[in-house]
Formats: C-alpha cells, structure tokens, sequence
C-alpha cells in the first residue's frame, strides 16, 4: 500500500464517547492483525488518553480529535484536546511530562498509556495538548 | 534500572492508584459509574486485559462492568455451593485452579462461562462482614507473568475499597427506597387524612360516593371511573356515581357480581388490576386500556366496587402500579366506613321519621318530660289536644302547661319520685275544657340501662267515645254497680247455679261486609255501633258479658237477680232494634251500608262465677242457656228478635210475638219452639 491508511475521529466530550474511540481502535487493530492481548492494551490506553484529554478541555462544548495512522507495522494514535481554549491570559497548562514527574494526580493514566504502548509523546501548546502513541505489530 | 528502583517505581504506579481510586470513589455516583471506574483502575494497575466487576444480591449476580469480553448477558445466578466457596476466601484472591474448582467451566451454566470468557486468573469476592455483594475477577496480565504478590496486595486493597463503596451504594440504594415508600406514605396519608376529614362531614350517600371517586380518580391520576353498588336481593351492581364518563355507557351497562371482574372481587375481597388488553369483556365494555377495581367492603361486606381506569402521565397512559393498589384500597377502607356511616344515618333517620309517623298518627297524646320538668317533644295529637302550638309546648315546665289539672301534676311528680305509672280514667282535662274526658296515664321514662329520663305522659281523649263506657271496660251499668256496692250479699262470685236471661246480638254479613272496608273504618264503625247499643243495654240494666268481634253478649239477672230480667231483655232488644234503625238511617244517608244486627234471647240455667286462669279471670255465665241464645241470635234475621219459649212464658203477653218453626238444636232431642218478637 503506497498511503499510510487514516482514520479520523472527532468525539464529544460526553461520558462513555470514549467507547467509541475503542470501538475504532478494535476495528482499526483487527485490520492490522493485532493480537487480541495488543488490541486491549491500545484500548485501555487510548481509554486513559480519552479520559486525560476530556478533563483537559474544561469547556464541554469541545470535541476530541483522535487520529489513527497506520505506518508500516505500526499504529500510530494521535489523541488532540483543544485545551482550556485560546486565551492567552488563561492560567498554563502545567506540562504532562512535569505532572507524571511530580506524582501529580492526573499522571496515573499518562504513566499507564507508557506501560501499555510501546512509545508516548506528548505536545502541548496554549491551543491544547496532543497525544501522540504507538504500539508495533 | 537496577531491582530496586524498578520496584520503587512499581510501588510509585500503585500509589497513583490508590491516588486515582480515591478520585473515582469520591467522583463517581452509582454503583454502576464507580464499578466501571474501577474496574479501569483495577485493570490498569495490574496491567490486565480482561476483567469483570459482578454484584451479588442472593443468588442473583449481575455484571456491572467488564472489560475485555464481547457484551453478553448481564444476569447471572449464583448456586449455593458456589456461595459457600467463596466465603472461605473471604476479601481474598483467589488464584486460577481454585477459580476452576469453584466454577466448573465445563459446565453451561452462566456464570462459569462468563468466568471462563475472561479466562479468570484471579478472583476476589467482595464480603461486607458475612454478606456476599460482589466478585471481582481478572483475566491474565498483558505480558502473560503470573500475579505476584504486590499485585495481589494492591487488587486487595483495591478490593476492600470497593466493597465498602459497593456497600454504602447499598445503603443509599435502601435509603433512597425507604425515602421514595416514606413519600408515598406520607402522601397517602395526608390524602386518606384529607379523605377521612371530608368523608366524617358528608353523610349523604350520593354526594359522599361522588367525593371518594374524585378523590380518588385525582390520587391515582387515572382518567376516568364510577362506584358500583350492591342491590338488595339482586346480583346486578347499579352505577352510584361516575366521573368523566361516558353518561350513555353509564346508565346503560349492566354489570353482575358473577361477571368478570367481579365474581374475583367478590371472592378475595382484593382489588385488582386488569390490563390483558382486548380479551377481557370488562375492558371491552368500559373502553378502558387498563384498570383498576377496588371493593368497598364495610362492615365485613362487599357494599361496593371503584373502578378507575387508564392511570395518566405526561407520557400517556401507564400502567397502575401496587403502590396505587395499596393507595385505592386505603380510600376504599375509609369510603366504606363512611359509606356504612351514611347508610346507618339514613337508617336512623328513617327510623326516626318511621317513629315521628306512628307517634303522628296515634290519636293518642303523648308528651314527654325530662327530668327538669319540662316537656321534651310532644305528639300531634298531643299539639291538636292542648290546642297549641308545638314550639309553645315544647321547653314548657309541666306545672304550667298542666296549670288546672293537679291530679296530672300530680301523677307526674309521684311518677318521677316513685317510678312507677300512674293512670286515671274518665277524668276532665280542665287545662283544655271542662267538657273534655280523657283518660291519661304517667309512666316514668328510663333508658336501656335504667337510668332514669323523665316521664312519659299518655292523654287519650275520650270525650267521643266517654258514652261507650271507657271503652267497653265497663261491662255493668252504674245501677248493677251501686246495687253491687249497697249489698255485698248478693255478690257471690264463687260458681253458683242461676237463674238468668242471656241476649245475643251479632251483625249479619259482618264479615263480608268489613273485608270491603278499611280496617280503621271496621273499627269506627264497630265502635260507634257499640256505642249505641252499650247505651242502651245500660239503661235496662244489663250485664255486658261480652264482645266477641261484632258480637255482644249480654246477661240479665247476673250478678244480681230481678224479677224482670226477662222483660228486660226483651226490652233491651227492642231498644236496640229501633236505635239501629236511626243509626242506620245515618248511615245510608252518608251512602254507608247499613248494619244489620239479629237478637236471640233465652232464659235458664247457667253455671255463674269467675271463670279462668288464675291470671284471666272473667265473671261470666256458662250453661246450655247461654248455648241456646247464641243459636237463636243466629236464626234472628237483620233487625229481627228471636226468643225462646221460656222468655215468651215469661213475657206473656206484654209484647206481640209470633210462634215460628221449631228449630233442631245439636244435643236436643226435641224441636225447639221459638218466638219472633213483632216491633
């Protein structure tokens, strides 16, 4: 295949939408021959980066992009929060490499995605935080 | 990365957990969101795929959450064996093979399958002291190593956590009940309060069966209904009131106590709700979707049914619930007492009106004192005696009311001091006029228990009837007594032989004649007749011996003798021949059939004495004399005198008579000659 394959998702921040991203993220893994055990590992952290990018976009009327790629033998998860939103006087969003570093709280779900994917990137910029995870065949 | 810090950051991850877990706890609400966050949690700390987090209510399991496994069925059954395993591990794990042991998993049975779906590698039953409320079972970890120890450490407290929200969800879930059955109760109190207020002031029982059917269409929010009511003697149950119904279909269905729904009400005495849609002729009939039918029992019996139908909502219509059962049989607890309350009042007010009527229709006057003196209620009689009017009666002390007759007042004050009647015959009441005669009596009024009321007084105006001697009591005339009185000798009321003259008079036809009038007419009649002809047996001295229905017996020469008892008995019957003649005169002019009376006299020897029971004595005459007379009486055609031959002897020649066909009397053996006395 000459193309990369792409699956594009836009969730609502709604409670359960999440299912949907694994709803996805089975179909998407099936495709590829992930094993069942890979399929369920990528769901639980993809739950987890759900989870994390719905209680990072404080308004409720935003949505969560999430975008799987399929590279060569590896998927490619892209989970894209819109952030607090776009003022630039808004309090900062501490960085997800600090959270995870200083215990905080919210890291318990970023330090599983690590556990369960085979690698985790993070990016966040005033307009929000993208997610970026891997998980090989 | 050495062992060490390897295993401080394990320990780190768990302690972010427990960080999380707390954050689902405290966040979560329902035992389904904190089941389904931990079982996250769960799964994420001890890096498994698959999982389940099951409640236990009984035998019952229910998945709440799962993770890993295709969605199945959510309602699983626990045996008891299975139970009585899992209590020896109670909050602890439970490792694969002792999983296997408990849940057989070739066995087809739901919860095994469901276990063995997860490929359970480790299990912990969530007990909250000895109570089973749910199990939490993991598949196996993502790199495929056995559960360590740590694992099984953090699962179990995790676990622990769990439980005791499970626990306290419980609780909440009870609480929540309890608060939902507290408001429904209190609803229904303050309805059935609201009812019971409104019912105790309505006594009518239209207007009261009208009250408790709106009462309870509006509590139940059904549609529309109607109160059926038994009838007396009939099974069909007639409409007693309706609410928003149809008006035809009310008066012109017809529903029996054997017909469904009915006859089942009749049975268990317990309401019912009908809802099997088009098969039921019930439904069918009243056009409801659904109902609900209640019985009004009170007193013990059925006296009633609500019906209500087709419960409301903003969505529609919705099926009744038992909470409305419990609710309608309330209301019809509390409509049966009021209706049996109605009923009773009605009763009493009929039997009060029943009372009123009777007391309204005796010609006698009756007045009651209570114990201040004063009268409490009086008759129309009473009013129509006194000439007053009832509100100048009633609240009036006797003394003054009763002002000129010291011998009532009198009677009254001894009857109220001694309890015990007082009667006078004959007497004026001067308190009215002097010409009028009553007789009246005191009789002192007690309750059922013998308590003591005032008194009871009973005037009988006899002004009418004072000619028929107080009312035939007095069978001699004032000369028999006054002679009675002057010599005690010739009063002998031992049995003794005598001589005396017997006259019979009865009416012909009487019978026939008073079948063909009213009874209260029979009784004027009879006693205006009497009255005429008791004038007259008085005034030739006669003994009224008695009066047997339309017959008169009368004796002369008992209990004292005369030469011409005889004479006067021929007399006497003349007498009463000529003054019915008059009064038949009367009567034919008022176009009244006249009374035709036949006199038969004879004259002999009687047996005389008190004759009867110890309790009933009656001074009389007896003898085949007496016999003989009732015969002639019965040969003596209307207005005719028939006489024996010792009467005609006696007679001689004083009177024309003429000599008839010897008549054949039973026990003689010789004809019997009698005479016609000509007039």
């Amino acid at each position: 295949m000459g193309t990369s394959p792409k699956v594009e998702l836009s969730i609502p921040i709604i409670p359960d939408m999440e299912l949907a991203a694994t709803q996805t993220s089975e179909v998407v893994a099936r495709h590829m021959g992930l094993g069942q055990d890979k399929s369920d590992e990528i769901k639980m952290a993809l739950i987890e980066a759900c989870i994390n990018a719905f209680e990072h976009s404080k308004t409720e009327e935003g949505q969560v992009e999430i975008n799987f790629t399929i590279e060569d033998n590896t998927l490619v998860i892209k989970v894209t929060d819109q952030g607090v939103g776009f003022d630039e006087n808004t309090v900062k969003i501490p960085k997800i490499e600090q959270k995870i570093k200083s215990d905080h709280k919210r890291g318990w779900g970023l330090q599983l995605i690590k556990e369960l994917m085979d690698t985790v990137e993070f990016e966040s910029t005033d307009e929000g935080t993208t997610v970026t995870m891997t998980k090989k065949k | 990365m050495s062992g060490n810090t390897q295993y401080k950051d394990k320990i780190d991850f768990y302690l972010n957990s427990l960080d999380e877990l707390g954050e689902v706890l405290i966040n979560q609400e329902g035992s389904s969101g904190i089941t389904k966050g931990v079982l996250r949690i769960i799964l994420g700390t001890l890096m498994a795929s698959k999982g389940s987090i099951i409640t236990v209510k009984r035998t019952r399991c229910k998945i709440l959450s799962s993770h890993g496994i295709s969605a199945q069925q959510k309602n699983l059954s626990l045996n008891a064996n299975q139970k009585k395993a899992l209590t020896s591990f109670k909050n602890s794990n439970i490792n694969q093979k002792e999983i296997k042991e408990i849940f057989d998993p070739k066995s087809s049975d739901d919860l095994p399958v469901h276990f063995a779906d997860l490929k359970a590698a480790i299990m912990v039953p969530l007990f909250h002291k000895d109570n089973l409320l749910g199990i939490v079972t993991l598949g196996k970890k993502f790199d495929g190593s056995t559960y360590q120890s740590l694992d099984k450490k953090i699962l179990e407290i995790i676990c622990n956590h769990l439980t005791d929200s499970l626990y306290n969800q419980e609780l909440i879930g009870n609480i929540k009940d309890k608060r939902m059955e507290l408001r429904l109760k209190v609803l229904e109190l303050q309805t059935l309060f609201d009812i019971s207020l409104s019912l105790n002031s309505v006594l009518d029982i239209k207007e009261l069966s009208t009250e408790v059917l709106i009462r309870s269409v509006s509590t139940l929010n059904a549609s529309s209904g109607f109160i059926l009511e038994t009838q007396k003697n009939s099974p069909m149950l007639s409409v007693l009131s309706s609410f928003n119904m149809n008006e035809d279909l009310v008066k012109s269905a017809i529903f029996s106590k054997s017909s469904i729904p009915f006859n089942l009400i009749w049975k268990d005495k317990k309401s019912i709700i009908i809802s099997d849609e088009e098969s039921n002729p019930f439904l069918k009939k009243t056009g409801y979707k659904e109902c609900i039918v209640s019985p009004i029992i009170g007193n013990r019996n059925i006296s009633g049914c609500i019906v209500l139908g087709d419960k409301e909502s903003r969505d529609g219509v919705i099926p009744f619930e038992k909470n409305d059962i419990d609710i309608l049989e309330a209301l019809s607890s509390q409509a049966g007492i009021a209706m049996d309350n109605a009923k009773l009042f009605e009763e009493i007010n009929a039997a009060k009106r029943f009372n009123e009527s009777i007391m309204g229709s005796i010609a006698t006057s009756v007045i009651t004192i209570n114990l201040l003196g004063e009268i409490d209620s009086v008759n129309k009689a009473g009013v129509g005696l006194l000439s007053k009017k009832t509100n100048e009666i009633v609240g009036e002390h006797y003394s003054y009311l009763f002002s000129k007759d010291q011998n009532l007042c009198k009677a009254i004050e001894s009857a109220e001091i001694e309890l015990e009647s007082f009667a006078e015959l004959n007497v004026p009441l001067m308190s009215k006029s002097k010409n009028t005669i009553v007789n009246f009596s005191v009789a002192p009024l007690t309750d059922q228990k013998g308590s003591h009321l005032g008194a009871v007084v009973a005037i009988e105006d006899i002004t009418e009837q004072s000619k028929i001697k107080n009312t035939f009591k007095r069978y001699v005339s004032k000369s028999v007594v006054d002679q009675l009185l002057d010599d005690d000798q010739k009063l002998n009321l031992g049995g003794e032989e005598r001589d005396v003259t017997v006259l019979f008079s009865d009416i012909r036809g009487f019978t026939a004649m008073s079948e063909k009038m009213k009874p209260k007419e029979v009784v004027s009649t009879l006693n205006s007749y009497f009255s005429e002809m008791i004038d007259i047996i008085f005034k030739y001295d006669g003994t009224l011996d008695k009066i047997v229905g339309d017959e008169l017996m009368v004796v002369f020469g008992a209990p004292i003798s005369r030469d011409d008892d005889a004479e006067r008995a021929v007399q006497t019957a003349i007498g009463m021949v000529e003054s019915l003649k008059k009064f038949n005169d009367k009567r034919v002019k008022k176009g009244k059939v006249p009374i035709n009376a036949g006199i038969g006299i004879n004259k002999g020897k009687v047996i005389s004495g008190n004759i009867g029971s110890k309790d009933q004595m009656d001074y009389t005459v007896i003898g085949d004399t007496v016999n003989l007379g009732a015969r002639l009486c019965s040969f003596a055609g209307p207005l005719k005198i028939i006489v024996s031959k010792s009467v005609k002897d006696e007679i001689g020649d004083n009177y024309k008579t003429r000599k008839l066909e010897p008549i054949k009397v039973k026990g003689k053996r010789k004809p019997v000659e009698i005479f016609k006395v000509l007039t």
